[in-house]
């Protein structure tokens, strides 16, 4: 009896927290299909474009995909910066497979002097925020002549220290012996790496994809400081503008954002259970 | 270990796993094809301008105009007899010199009407040597006291005729005027009553009347004496050109109408421009202007200008032309060009735009957005101080650094996108 008190109110609590978490998404999804004008009614005051009090129902009173056809097909300003998303972020996460997986199956597998004061090294700057390296980065590519280009925002992504990281500890959980076995029946390094680590890995390395995927697509503070030029800004900085004069776009905007953030996640969501199993089990 | 390879493909977690490929592939394929979509939708609806620097000069307003050459004098010639005409010598056109023949009445019907004048010539003649021998008769029968009481009686008559007048200018009463008539009447009667002194005046102004219709019974013989004495033949009395003949064979003629028109040719044309009143505003006498008579162009003076008789509310410019720069009735040309004081920004008349706050034209700027650099226009509202029908001079919103859209293949409006013509 009293494990059943406990168990329904435990289901409580965590259907109301579930609730509360998807709250904001279903109210965004349902202010998607809303007109300007009823729209406006809702959120103007947070905007100050109205007075009164800000109200969000999580229907439409008249549904429209008027937002969508908007954004989509009235100019091709959400275009043109989805693309530019698309643009810098697959570059990124690609990159980050390439150089990622090397660095973290040499720090897994290989001893070499001063290995774990170089990983320390990587944890350390992984901890710091981007606010901290915002200046040395700066002046670095302004150097190198990269500012407001896309590779400004590229290549301190694909040289990330979360990747090694992450990887690292998938390809630790890789035995050894199987390297050795290998070695034995005359496979080289590279043989090695690409017909053991890499498909044993490949939880790790989907992992990865997707969290970094995340991480890129909604990336505002690199963009910003980077990029001048309006025809480089990523769709993440479209959201950021979003104010008086395109207010009726706001919620449609937010949901096709998210849409292949949350499409990519759920095609990839059984690797990244895989990996975080694997990372569990024990030799 | 397990590997991803080894997955259930039929689990819930699979399903999940191939509907979200298959929707993310669809969302990947739909932005694409209206990326597409909308970059050839953008070529075809952005419009093509042509653009231009304004720049520092004068306007230069050209006005043209085009009339007719004519003469400066014209003469009606008449015929001096209601009689046939036997002959025209002439036709509208014509040039002719003094003294040529023009038409020719008939002799008969005018040596009939010299015979007419001359018998009335003898008939006032007659009557004036009556008058002249009755009027002696009534000096003789007029005595001296008589005129004398014939004076004195005429004076009681004006003075009378004098008080009657003032009784009348005064308003003065009823009894007033009718007696101030009665003496009237009374003084005219007693005057009256010395009749050998009346018939003496009478007789004096009848002599008058009879010289004066003698001189003119005269004066009459004497023409029809050189009328016929040309055998009915008028002559041109200047050289001239023919504009209107009026006659024909076998018409009578009219000595109240002209029978034809003459435009002497004494060595001056005047050329006649109408305009508008505007135009005519921008001119004055004096100026230079570009007369075109024919193929040949020349450099006239405005000799007059002046409010059109035939088109009110427009203005007549008149150009003398020397008569051998061409002929009567030929058309002619007119323009005149007028430079206006130097302006600091001038503008194509194409580039300027109205609505009903004022006229506006449109600036190139170039603005940064997420589809990169956009070349749109903005308004620039701008007051016209001057303009000739091809550029303009205005004030305000453009500079001479400004690029703005002189004309483009389709409407426009301020924030659209353009795409500038290369030359």
């Amino acid at each position: 009896m009293i494990s059943l008190i406990g168990k329904i109110v435990r289901t409580t609590v965590l259907w109301l927290i579930a609730a509360v978490v998807v709250l904001p998404l279903a109210m965004t999804l349902g202010a998607s299909f809303m007109g300007a004008a009823e729209l406006e009614e809702h959120i103007g005051p947070v905007l100050k474009v109205s007075t009164g009090i800000a109200r969000m129902p999580l229907l439409p009173a008249l549904p429209t995909p008027e937002q969508y056809l908007k954004l989509l097909l009235d100019n091709g300003k959400f275009l043109a910066m989805f693309w530019n998303s698309v643009r810098i972020v697959l570059p990124i996460v690609l990159g980050q497979v390439v150089a990622g997986t090397l660095a973290a199956w040499g720090f897994a597998h290989y001893a070499f002097p001063g290995r774990n004061a170089l990983f320390m090294g990587y944890i350390a700057l992984m901890m710091m925020p981007f606010q901290v390296m915002l200046v040395p980065t700066y002046l670095t590519l302004d150097r190198l002549q990269l500012i407001d280009t896309r590779w400004a925002v590229i290549l301190p992504g694909i040289f990330s220290t979360f990747p090694v990281f992450l990887l690292r500890q998938f390809f630790k959980s890789i035995p050894e012996a199987l390297s050795e076995s290998a070695r034995i029946d005359g496979a080289g390094e590279l043989t090695v790496f690409r017909h053991i680590a890499l498909p044993l890995g490949m939880p790790g390395i989907a992992s990865l994809f997707i969290l970094s995927f995340l991480d890129y697509w909604n990336l505002i503070e690199q963009p910003m400081t980077f990029l001048r030029t309006q025809s480089l800004y990523p769709l993440s900085l479209y959201l950021t503008r979003i104010g008086e004069s395109n207010v009726d776009v706001a919620m449609g905007a937010s949901i096709l954002t998210l849409l292949p953030t949350l499409l990519l996640f759920l095609y990839c969501e059984s690797y990244l259970v895989q990996g975080i199993q694997m990372s569990g089990i024990k030799e | 270990m397990q590997t991803a390879t080894h997955l259930d493909t039929h689990s819930p977690v699979n399903k999940t796993r191939a509907a979200a490929g298959k929707a993310l592939a669809v969302f990947v394929a739909v932005m694409i094809v209206l990326t597409l979509a909308n970059s050839a939708l953008n070529e075809l609806t952005i419009a093509t301008v042509d653009t231009v620097n304004p720049q520092r000069g004068a306007l230069e307003k050209r006005i043209e105009g085009s009339g007719q050459l004519a003469a400066l004098s014209i003469l009606p010639v008449y015929a001096e007899a209601a009689v046939h005409v036997t002959q025209v010598h002439v036709s509208a056109g014509e040039q002719v010199t003094k003294g040529a023949p023009l038409f020719t009445l008939d002799a008969a019907e005018l040596a009939d009407l010299t015979e007419e004048a001359r018998r009335k010539l003898d008939e006032a003649t007659q009557t004036y040597d009556d008058a002249v021998q009755a009027l002696a008769w009534a000096k003789a029968d007029m005595s001296k006291t008589a005129l004398e009481r014939y004076t004195n009686a005429q004076a009681k008559v004006d003075r009378a005729q004098a008080a009657y007048d003032l009784a009348v200018a005064e308003n003065a009463s009823v009894d007033t005027l009718e007696r101030r008539e009665n003496t009237l009447k009374a003084a005219i009667r007693t005057r009256d009553r010395i009749s050998s002194v009346r018939t003496y005046f009478t007789k004096e102004t009848e002599l008058a009347q009879a010289e004066l219709a003698l001189k003119d019974a005269q004066e009459d013989y004497e023409n029809q004496q050189r009328i016929g004495g040309a055998s009915g033949t008028v002559y041109a009395p200047l050289d001239g050109e023919v504009l209107e003949v009026s006659l024909a064979t076998g018409d009578t003629a009219s000595t109240e109408k002209a029978a034809l028109t003459l435009a002497g040719l004494d060595g001056q044309l005047e050329l006649r421009i109408t305009v508008s009143e505007d135009d005519a505003g921008e001119l004055a006498i004096g100026d230079e202007a570009e007369i075109t008579l024919g193929s040949e162009t020349s450099s006239q003076k405005i000799a007059s200008i002046a409010a059109s008789t035939e088109n009110k509310g427009k203005f007549d410019i008149c150009f003398k032309l020397d008569s051998r720069l061409g002929r009567v009735g030929m058309n002619g040309k007119m323009m005149v060009r007028k430079r206006t004081q130097q302006y600091d920004t001038l503008v194509p008349y194409s580039a300027l735009r109205q609505d009903n706050t004022g006229y506006f034209v449109y600036v190139i700027t170039e603005r940064d957005s997420a589809l990169g650099a956009q070349t749109t226009v903005s308004r620039a509202d701008v007051t016209v101080l001057d303009q000739d029908g091809r550029r303009a001079a205005v004030q305000g919103g453009v500079s001479q650094r400004d690029l703005i859209v002189s004309r483009g293949d389709r409407d426009i409006t301020a924030g659209d996108r353009v795409r500038i013509q290369e030359d």
